[in-house]
């Protein structure tokens, strides 16, 4: 079944068509998912039942193409928002920019987040996204992330305060903020 | 000051690029039971997941009729797990998710149905089935489990039929032998595979037959239904390897 056949049969709510995505994306859902919760096991397993349920009641969102990137945002979502609400450290690096303002502060919608952020990653070489996206999106420690693409740690780390200063820089251009005096130390 | 967290930026980020793999995996049986026993409307499961789970366990031999997307579902209980009828356009399509009705412990073989443990052991062989019956009428749900073998080779089967469904449903584990001739020479399956793996001998003449298993075959006589084997070319005359 190609994804446009199963995407098509899940819009029609066929539940076959659901078994056929649990078969190809259950594996990467719950890598994303224990990737992120690190060693909390039990969770994993119902975090990816959840997602799967989730995209079920969505399926009219699903788009052929886009359906392992969009189950891996809910897999990605659910599994920091559950450590966010057990006021879980995440393990990342400088996960604070501060901007200056001068009044109130802005409104910074999803869809506005979504272009920002997509914005500062297509600015970024290939690795340097790569590592990026490893590291703020999939949680992936600095060290995990160099090992796996094979760098050394401070040049991972030098490419992640590239990451950090492009965003930064896109979020003042667009007039969230004013010139930041220093990447601080205020890590999530 | 403004304050903004990159990861929750990346909260609207969606990676069509890098997909990394690794970090341990859930099992995809229990993932995909559940989520197929809870693929319905979301009012009906407002409640948390560990609820939802409880909710399944209740809901033994109670018909839920469900209705999604305009495609009429019906969710009941059958002895081995799960099953999910589905009338689509043109087709009519139940599918079921099961798990071994039977458990092997300390040597003793036992049966787990409608929240009771039964041992089994004695009262099974290769030729004298376990008949469990879980039929119910007040839905019109016909569902027979059965168990055969021994504690070293046991299998199950479970046919599940209902009027509303227009058709009946069978399926099992190891319900069935395979053997494989090759030249003339008959091998059980174990035997084949040590000796040429799953792809078979190369350049030699050889065939797959299955063999139904007399236990399950005496159990579809007695209730008279449908033994429905699963694959290949089948000879109940072949001789033993």
């Amino acid at each position: 079944m190609t994804e446009k056949e199963l995407v098509k049969a899940l819009h029609r709510g066929d539940l076959s068509a659901l078994e056929v995505l649990l078969d190809r994306y259950t594996s990467y859902v719950s890598s994303v998912i224990s990737r992120i919760l690190r060693g909390r096991q039990a969770d994993v397993e119902e975090l990816t039942a959840d997602v799967f349920l989730a995209a079920w009641d969505n399926r009219e969102k699903l788009r052929p193409g886009k359906v392992k990137g969009y189950l891996g945002a809910i897999a990605r979502n659910r599994a920091f928002n559950l450590l966010r609400s057990d006021h879980v450290a995440l393990p990342l690096e400088h996960d604070v920019l501060f901007l200056e303002t001068d009044g109130p502060d802005r409104e910074l919608d999803r869809r506005e987040t979504a272009r920002i952020v997509n914005k500062a990653l297509s600015q970024l070489d290939r690795p340097q996204r790569e590592l990026f996206v490893r590291h703020y999106y999939y949680g992936q420690t600095v060290q995990e992330a160099a090992l796996a693409m094979g760098l050394n740690l401070s040049t991972a780390k030098t490419w992640l305060r590239r990451g950090r200063d492009t965003l930064r820089t896109i979020l003042r251009k667009e007039g969230y903020g004013h010139e930041a005096h220093r990447d601080l130390k205020a890590d999530g | 000051m403004r304050r903004i967290e990159i990861s929750r930026l990346m909260d609207e980020y969606v990676d069509t690029e890098f997909f990394p793999t690794g970090g341990s995996a859930a099992s995809a049986d229990a993932v995909k039971g559940w989520v197929l026993a809870n693929a319905a409307p979301v009012e009906k499961r407002s409640m948390p997941a560990k609820k939802k789970l409880a909710l399944i366990a209740v809901l033994a031999a109670v018909l839920v009729v469900l209705v999604g997307a305009g495609v009429p579902t019906r969710v009941f209980q059958i002895l081995g797990g799960t099953a999910i009828y589905q009338e689509l356009p043109g087709e009519r399509r139940l599918t079921c998710i099961e798990k071994s009705p039977v458990s092997l412990e300390d040597g003793r073989l036992w049966f787990i149905a409608d929240g009771q443990r039964t041992d089994i052991t004695d009262l099974i062989d290769e030729d004298t089935p376990y008949i469990y019956d879980g039929c119910d009428p007040e839905i019109g749900l016909v569902d027979y489990m059965i168990v055969g073998g021994t504690i070293d080779d046991y299998g199950w089967y479970e046919w599940t039929d209902a009027p509303w469904m227009g058709f009946g449903s069978g399926g099992g584990v190891n319900v069935e032998r395979i053997y494989y001739i090759v030249d003339g020479v008959t091998y059980d399956a174990e035997s084949f595979e040590s000796r040429w793996g799953s792809m078979g001998p190369f350049g030699m003449d050889w065939t797959m037959v299955t063999q139904d298993r007399q236990w399950v075959v005496a159990a579809a006589k007695e209730l008279e239904i449908p033994f429905v084997p699963s694959a290949a070319e089948t000879d109940t005359t072949l001789p033993a390897p």
